[in-house]
């Protein structure tokens, strides 16, 4: 998508060639791979697995693009996103890196044209398909480790599904600040087992983890661990009986629902900005492919009208 | 037909890295949603299901044991897998026809991927009619699914129930026939709803 002809980039993408397609030599490949079987298998269990070096910083997406260059194939488009925008840092670099590693494949800012979605921090606000599969990249795999720091524990308690000390973690919580205060990362049951990191989306993204229609796979590079949730599984965030998870409140102190600028969406989840030079704050949808949609369906429905 | 890899070699396809990313996808979304049937006939060229599972999934990191001896000798160097004892073993190749008293790896608790992979060779499989009638249930399955199995010994299903009844012990089942393939992993609930005796493939 981004044809530019300087030729410093045209050498790059030259010498990006001679690379194996993915980067990545197919051993590594292979890795990730059995990784991922294990990982569906075994709903919500972190399957620890050689992370590769790759040419980038550890932490920056590592995990979810050594997932992605594993599974893409000539036939599929990717999309790439980095907190709900497709044309942020991180997302634009990944996507660029993928297609002079991976020629032949197609990429898009559109989520119902992608087969393959890599994503940095939301899950997209339209239901994903079954033959769509979503990468989310993972800085801190196990939620766990705010309660016990030696892994060697953590994986007992993972196998026991021994999460009292979580728990106890967040009725503190809710006796210090009347609320539970995890606004991203939040604990999430999978199967009735395994509690996982959903990697940092939002509370709002939470839900979407339950019953998917499409694969999702998380990926976390530094810490070497691959965990999945299946398609049509049970995923709970953990909670109380009497004090129920609850998702983000975009209400003003009016209690009216916020709406995004740009397209007027009332059921999405929303950015704050401010505005530099009135000091303003602006909300705008947080998904930019979501809310590029609905402007264009409002001008669609008034050329119908008009 | 014989195909050129990177170094120029020419050798058939489910040897080769493209042909590897079609099927391992497969298998990821057949493993993802127990009961769903796919067919490699377009990618196996006269090759064995069973060894393109092989040809996907193995190199020299892991190893195999082949209960039955499925395999002919020129294929282990090309699978790079360690032979090795079946309670060791991290896959299995196995003909779901006969039955033997094996105890595959069922990986420990903090460690439950320590686990077989049992790639299980049967007669037919199908959506609709088969020797034997399972329904399906648990993780990746929308509500229910049913399949049909023939050319398996339902003491097979029974120890693999066995095998799998303490979470998150319990042992992978990819099976494959000819051409299909499909996948059980430890956490489908799977009940055997009528069973054919002494007549296969009918």
């Amino acid at each position: 998508m981004f044809n530019q002809t300087f030729s410093a980039d045209t050498q790059f993408r030259k010498a990006s060639a001679e690379y194996n397609f993915g980067f990545l030599d197919e051993y590594a490949k292979k890795e990730v791979r059995r990784s991922v079987l294990k990982a569906i298998a075994i709903p919500g269990y972190q399957v620890p697995y050689s992370s590769r070096e790759m040419p980038m910083g550890r932490g920056f997406g590592t995990g979810g693009l050594q997932l992605t260059l594993s599974l893409i194939g000539k036939k599929d488009t990717l999309k790439v996103i980095d907190q709900g925008s497709d044309d942020s840092v991180n997302a634009v670099n990944l996507r660029s890196f993928i297609e002079m590693t991976c020629p032949g494949i197609d990429t898009t800012t559109k989520v119902s044209e992608a087969t393959l979605i890599q994503s940095r921090h939301r899950i997209p606000e339209r239901e994903l398909r079954e033959d769509q599969i979503l990468v989310l990249q993972v800085p801190y795999p196990d939620a766990l480790v705010v309660v016990e720091p030696s892994e060697d524990k953590r994986k007992i308690m993972h196998g026991e599904a021994d999460y009292s000390r979580l728990l106890v973690k967040l009725y503190e919580d809710i006796v210090k600040f009347n609320e539970i205060t995890i606004s991203h990362r939040y604990p999430t049951r999978i199967n009735g087992h395994y509690v996982i990191d959903p990697s940092p989306i939002p509370r709002w993204d939470v839900p979407k983890l339950n019953n998917s229609k499409s694969l999702i796979l998380l990926g976390a590079g530094r810490e070497k661990k691959i965990y999945a949730v299946p398609p049509y599984t049970l995923a709970e965030p953990l909670e109380f009986d009497d004090i129920p998870f609850r998702v983000e409140s975009f209400n003003d102190s009016t209690g009216k629902r916020r709406t995004c600028w740009r397209c007027g969406c009332d059921h999405s989840f929303l950015d704050e900005f401010i505005d530099a030079q009135t000091g303003d704050k602006r909300y705008q949808c947080s998904d930019s492919d979501y809310c590029d949609e609905q402007i264009k369906s409002q001008v669609n429905n008034q050329e119908l009208e008009g | 037909m014989l195909k050129q890899d990177l170094l120029g070699a020419h050798i058939k396809a489910i040897w080769l890295a493209e042909t590897q990313q079609a099927l391992f996808n497969s298998l990821m979304q057949v493993m993802s949603r127990p009961g769903r049937l796919d067919n490699w006939e377009q990618w196996l060229e006269n090759s064995p299901a069973y060894l393109a599972v092989l040809a996907t999934l193995l190199d020299g990191e892991v190893s195999l044991n082949d209960v039955h001896g499925l395999l002919t000798e020129s294929d282990w160097p090309m699978l790079q897998a360690k032979k090795s004892e079946v309670e060791l073993a991290n896959y299995l190749l196995c003909d779901a026809s006969k039955m033997v008293h094996i105890q595959p790896s069922l990986g420990t608790l903090s460690s439950p991927d320590f686990s077989a992979t049992l790639i299980l060779k049967v007669a037919q499989l199908s959506v609709k009619q088969g020797s034997m009638n399972l329904k399906l249930t648990g993780p990746g399955i929308n509500g229910e699914a049913q399949v049909a199995v023939s050319g398996m010994e339902q003491a097979w299903l029974e120890n693999r129930n066995g095998w799998c009844s303490a979470f998150p012990l319990g042992i992978d089942c990819i099976l494959v026939d000819d051409t299909q393939i499909m996948a059980l992993p430890r956490t489908t609930r799977v009940e055997i709803l009528e069973a054919v005796h002494n007549g296969e493939n009918n």
